[in-house]
Formats: C-alpha cells, sequence, structure tokens
C-alpha cells in the first residue's frame, strides 16, 4: 500500500490551513488595531500643534504683533527647543521669530525631515497658518508617532513569525497525532487485505468520532472473517462428506478389477478418477480464490519456472507431432508468489496448446521483464475467436469445438484464480495466428 | 512389516488392512488419535498410516506429538480434505509423505512401501547398482554394462528414483513429485513420456529391460525375475 508521509496528510494540512487562516485573521485585525493606534496618536499629536498654533494666534489678539516674539519664546522653553520648531515670517518670508532658520512652508499641514530646517534629527509636522499679516508655522517632533508605528510594526512581524511557527509546531503534533491514528487504519487493512484477517484497528477508550469508524470497520471485519471461515468450513466440510464415498467407489471397483477384469468396470474407474479430477480441481480453485497460500510466498524466478516446464514437456509434446520453445530474457526475471502455483499455471496452459492445436504447431514459453514481468505461453494454431475470449475463463466453458476433447475445462480458470492470488491479470490475445495467454504481474 | 493404521472410517480402514494383510504385512487398526499415539510410542512399527481426521485427537497434533516424543516411525498421512496447505502442514508437522483421498490401493501400498526402511540402517550409498545398471551418484554418471549412458538432469533423477525404490512400485505420483516437484495431475502423459525416452537409453539398447510397468500402478525397476 502506498503510504503518504506526515507533511501530506489531511490532518497535518487541514491544521497548518486553520492556524494559517487564524493568522491570517490576526494579522489583518492587529494591522487594522495599527493602523488605528498610529492614526490616533498621529490625530493627537496635531491636535497639540494646533493648539500650540492656537495659543500664539489668540496672543497676537490681545497683545498685538509684538506679544508673538514673547509668546513664542513661552511656547519654545514650555516645549523646548529640540522638540517644537517656530517660525513667524513676513509675507515675504523674512523671518521674524522662531528658532528655525530660513523656510517656506506651505499652508496647511505638512511633514518635513529634520535636516530641511537646520540640522535637527527625526521628522517634523508642521501647521502653517496666517496670524495677523504674518505667517506662522508651528510644528513638533514626530519622532514619538515614527516610534509608535515603527514599535507596532516590529511587535507586529514577531507575532507573525512566531504564529507561523507555533502553527507549524501545532500542525506537526496534532496533525501526527492524527495521522498516528490514520496509519493503525492503514496498518490494518493493509494486514487483512494480505490474508490476516484477524487484524483490528485498535480502539481507544476515548470513543471519538475515529473510534466510531474503527469499530465499524473492525465490526465489518469480524463478518468478513465469519464469511471466510464459514466458507472454508463448508469447503472442508463438502471435501470430507464427498471425498469419503469417492474413495470407497474407487477402492471397490479396484478391489473389483483386482477379482474379475472387466471392462464395464474398467469404464466406470475410470469415470470415477475423472469425478475425482474434477472435483479436486474445483477445490482447489475455491482454496486458491480465498488466498488460501498467500502467506507462503517466496521470491521466485519467472524464467526459472518457465524454464522447468519446458523440460518437462518438451517430449510431450514432440510426441505430439509439435515443437515447445522458450522466448526467455538473459537475466533472472523476480517475483513474489507461490512456485508451485505458478507452475501449475503454466502447465495448464502448455496442456490445452498441446490438446488443442492441431501437429506441426509451434508453442512457446516466454517471459518478459520490465515493471509489469509477464508469464506466457503462445501458440500458432487456430486461436480462439475475439467474441469467445471473455467467457473463456469461466469455469466449465468449452468451446464448441473442443467438447469432444479430453479435460473438464477447468484449466483457464485455475490459471485466473492463481494470477488473481498473484495480484496479475490473465490477458488472452491474438498472437496472429493463434492464440497467447499472458500472466502480467502488477 | 509391522503397519499401525489410524484410520476412523471402518470401510477405508478394512480396506487397507486387508489389502497390506494380503501383501503379508502385520497390521494393527486403532480408530481413535489418543488410543493411536499411546500405541504408536509403547510399539514398535515399521510404518504408521495415520488419518488427519480423528475422534480423540486430530491426525496433525497427533504427528507432532509422537515426533516430539522421539518417535521417527516414517508415516503416511491421509486425508480427505486434501487442501492447497495441507500437504505442507502435515510435512512440517513431521509425516514423511501424504496421500490424499480417494487414492488407489496401488498407491498406498507402493508409498507404505517407499516408506520402509529395511535394513533399519542404511548408510548413504555412493552408488546404486541393478544388474548391470551402475548409477554413480558422487559422479551423476550412468554406465550399463561398462558403456557410459549420457542423461538429461531429470532423466537422471527419475531413474534415481527408480533405481532407489529397487524391486518397490513407483507410483506416476510418486514420481511427478519427486522428480518435478509437481504436486498436481497433470492431464497429459508427462510421466509416460520421459520413461519410455529413458527406456530408449538404458533398455532398449540392451538385452534385459529393467523398467517394468505395473499395469494401473505405476513403474517398477528391478532384474527380470
Amino acid at each position: 500500500m502506498r503510504r503518504v508521509s506526515l507533511w501530506r496528510s489531511t490532518p497535518f494540512r487541514v491544521a497548518v490551513a486553520v492556524m494559517l487562516a487564524a493568522i491570517l485573521t490576526f494579522g489583518a485585525v492587529t494591522m487594522i488595531a495599527r493602523q488605528i493606534i498610529v492614526a490616533r496618536v498621529q490625530a493627537l499629536q496635531d491636535e497639540r500643534v494646533q493648539a500650540l498654533f492656537g495659543v500664539v494666534e489668540s496672543q497676537a489678539d490681545t497683545s498685538g504683533i509684538f506679544g508673538l516674539e514673547d509668546a513664542i519664546l513661552a511656547l519654545l522653553r514650555q516645549e523646548g527647543t529640540e522638540r517644537a520648531a517656530i517660525l513667524l515670517s513676513d509675507q515675504s518670508g523674512r523671518v521674524i521669530g522662531g528658532n528655525m532658520p530660513h523656510a517656506v512652508l506651505p499652508d496647511g499641514w505638512v511633514d518635513l525631515p529634520g535636516t530641511a530646517i537646520g540640522s535637527r534629527v527625526g521628522a517634523y509636522r508642521f501647521f502653517t497658518g496666517p496670524v495677523g499679516p504674518l505667517r506662522l508655522s508651528v510644528g513638533l517632533s514626530n519622532d514619538s508617532v515614527t516610534a509608535v508605528r515603527e514599535t507596532t510594526n516590529r511587535a507586529l512581524a514577531w507575532a507573525a513569525v512566531a504564529s507561523a511557527l507555533i502553527a507549524l509546531l501545532l500542525g506537526y503534533v496534532v496533525g501526527g497525532q492524527v495521522h498516528a491514528r490514520q496509519m493503525d487504519f492503514e496498518r490494518t487493512i493493509a494486514k487483512v487485505a494480505a490474508g490476516d484477517l484477524g487484524a483490528r484497528i485498535p480502539v481507544s477508550s476515548r470513543q471519538d468520532d475515529l473510534d466510531l469508524l474503527s469499530e465499524g470497520i473492525n465490526a465489518t471485519l469480524d463478518r468478513l472473517k465469519a464469511m471466510v471461515e464459514g466458507m472454508q468450513q463448508v469447503t472442508t466440510d463438502i471435501a470430507h462428506d464427498l471425498r469419503t464415498p469417492l474413495n470407497r467407489l474407487n477402492l471397490r471397483l479396484s478391489a473389483a478389477l483386482e477379482r474379475a477384469p472387466d471392462p464395464e468396470l474398467e469404464a466406470a474407474l475410470t469415470e470415477a478418477r475423472a469425478l475425482n479430477e474434477t472435483f479436486s480441481a474445483l477445490l482447489r480453485i475455491a482454496q486458491i480464490e480465498a488466498g488460501a497460500r498467500k502467506d507462503r510466498f517466496r521470491d521466485l524466478d519467472l524464467v526459472e519456472i518457465a524454464g522447468n516446464v519446458r523440460d518437462i514437456y518438451q517430449g510431450v509434446a514432440e510426441d505430439a507431432g509439435m515443437e515447445l520453445t522458450v522466448d526467455l530474457p538473459a537475466a533472472p526475471v523476480a517475483v513474489r508468489g507461490d512456485r508451485e502455483l505458478l507452475t501449475q499455471a503454466v502447465v495448464n496452459l502448455v496442456e490445452n496448446a498441446i490438446r488443442h492445436c492441431p501437429t506441426g504447431t509451434t508453442v512457446r514459453i516466454g517471459v518478459a521483464a520490465g515493471p509489469r514481468p509477464a508469464l506466457w505461453v503462445a501458440d500458432n494454431g487456430p486461436g480462439i475467436p475475439a467474441a469467445e475470449r471473455q467467457k473463456v475463463t469461466s469455469r466449465f466453458y468449452r468451446l464448441d469445438k473442443s467438447r469432444t476433447t479430453e479435460g473438464s475445462g477447468l484449466g483457464l480458470s485455475l490459471v485466473k484464480a492463481v494470477a488473481e492470488l498473484h495480484g496479475a491479470k490473465v490477458e488472452l490475445l491474438d498472437a496472429g495466428p493463434g492464440l497467447m495467454v499472458r500472466i502480467r504481474f502488477s | 512389516m509391522r503397519i499401525l493404521l489410524i484410520e476412523d472410517d471402518r470401510e477405508t480402514a478394512s480396506y487397507i488392512a486387508n489389502g497390506l494383510a494380503e501383501q503379508g504385512h502385520v497390521v494393527d487398526r486403532l480408530d481413535d488419535g489418543r488410543d493411536g499415539l499411546f500405541h504408536a510410542t509403547r510399539e514398535d512399527y515399521d510404518v504408521a498410516i495415520v488419518d488427519r481426521m480423528l475422534p480423540g485427537l486430530d491426525g496433525l497434533s497427533l504427528v507432532k506429538a509422537l515426533r516430539a516424543a522421539g518417535s521417527k516411525v516414517p508415516l503416511l498421512f491421509l486425508t480427505a480434505i486434501g487442501g492447497v496447505d495441507d500437504r505442507v502442514e502435515g510435512l512440517e508437522a513431521g509425516a514423511d509423505d501424504y496421500l490424499t483421498k480417494p487414492f488407489s490401493f496401488a498407491e498406498l501400498s507402493a508409498r507404505v512401501g517407499a516408506l520402509s526402511r529395511r535394513p533399519p540402517v542404511q548408510a548413504e550409498k555412493t552408488v546404486l547398482r541393478v544388474l548391470d545398471l551402475e548409477m554413480d551418484l558422487i559422479r551423476r554418471m550412468v554406465k550399463r554394462d561398462g558403456q557410459v549412458i549420457d542423461l538429461l538432469p531429470k532423466e537422471f533423477t527419475l531413474l534415481e528414483v527408480l533405481m532407489r525404490n529397487e524391486g518397490r512400485i513407483v507410483t506416476r505420483t510418486m514420481l511427478l513429485e519427486r522428480v518435478w516437484d509437481l504436486h498436481f495431475d497433470p492431464k497429459t502423459s508427462v510421466v509416460e513420456t520421459h520413461v519410455s525416452r529413458l527406456r530408449a537409453k538404458i533398455d532398449r539398447p540392451f538385452d534385459t529391460a529393467l523398467i517394468h510397468t505395473v499395469k494401473n500402478a505405476g513403474y517398477s525397476l528391478h532384474a527380470p525375475r
């Protein structure tokens, strides 16, 4: 089964997605808050500038132009000459008062760097307006606002980084826990698929939704196990109930024949044996389909199996007037499986070919290497019509023309059962001319 | 030979016991697993035939217990189940051979014969000899009447099985299992084909035939009687 790493698993991604959404929301909200804070602080600062302007302006009303200088000086003393920058100029721009060098400022609000108004640091925010015939610019250092802005920016940045890290960490932890439980599911199901019907998903005492799901799956597996064991028991019972009388029949016929040879009895014994063979083959197919041998799988070489069958059947083919050859790659082709079953499958295919093809046919056993290795048997005989190829693998199916030949028709269905047990597919192809039956492993 | 038969189906047991008795063996019959185990450990038998499904103690457990008790008696397992797993289970439990019901008496007799070890302790032979046929197991060489005969590997194994069971009947099924490791019955005449080819090499060029066909049973290699 494919394994998905923690980083790509759903619980981790969901956890991280939720965390990121939370961070983004937090980020957006905090940025809005920051905007509000900074705007408010700025507004407060501006109110202050405006208030100072108002003080000087009202002084002009009460004590006239000459009182302005005193007012400005008083203000500067109050605020500090570093913090405050005041400029009183006449219409032509000539400096009359204040602590700033000559500068021309537009009316209203304006931000200026300290360097533009004499060697100062930081930034200043000015309000400029007319006072009588003169122009007054009042400015305060905006450093505090700048400081607030920078501090909140920095705080936000740190918060974002920290949240991201916490999100990943929590995602990892939470995701990991859920992932671990998912792995329990995967492991158990893999075991069952491999044949261990007793495997169950562990259930915690929490009784949460995953536990409920586990219990549901476990109950299903219980039913599956009961069904399979029931089937196996039925097969065993049938085997015993049918085989014992069959055995006695064989023994009695053999005994009778030994006492007095009789062609009728001989024919009867032949039929009894055929009955037994058919029964055995059916039983075998049923057992293979139930996955009986999966835990006995070993590493095998398909080339060796093909060669072995060829050695066994070469003589038989020659006696039947046919040729049996092999088409094998130079290097071993490894699969995991049951040697006996695969050998039997190839033997069935070769026997089918020998039985159904006329003399002079060439039968080939082959192995194809690659990511999907294959084991095939091909002949250049009459082949099977395309329409019948699908039906041929069902039990007891015989092509019309081969109804009179020997065999019970179970050969191909056994091949199919063996292939399925190995996770392989049986393909019937036109060998142009002739038939190729291919077992393709995945 | 002294044979212990543990089989609960009366008809089958009678048939087997009578057949073996006719061949000159002494057969002790039991129909319960526990009794069978008791007898097997108390007495000395040349071969034991045990059915898998028994009352009292099932065949598989019986075999395991017998082996655990140190008994080395050659043991043939009989079963009606004939499952793909059962043979391996039986052999792993300690049985020496395995036969699925239904079987012909000839098959049973041949296997019992093959299982018996006479003389009791046989030193590992390196050369097998029947009449003028000689097989060197170390050098993997076969000679008859002094002439070297060229055999393919499987032909060699086939001849070896026949020679090791000199005088006894070896059935088709036994040959399929021991020479080609095939545990099912092929439809075509695999064994016949290979035996006839072997005959062509080691019998036909010479005066006396050593490989004999036993009707409805199998083959036997021996000097003419």
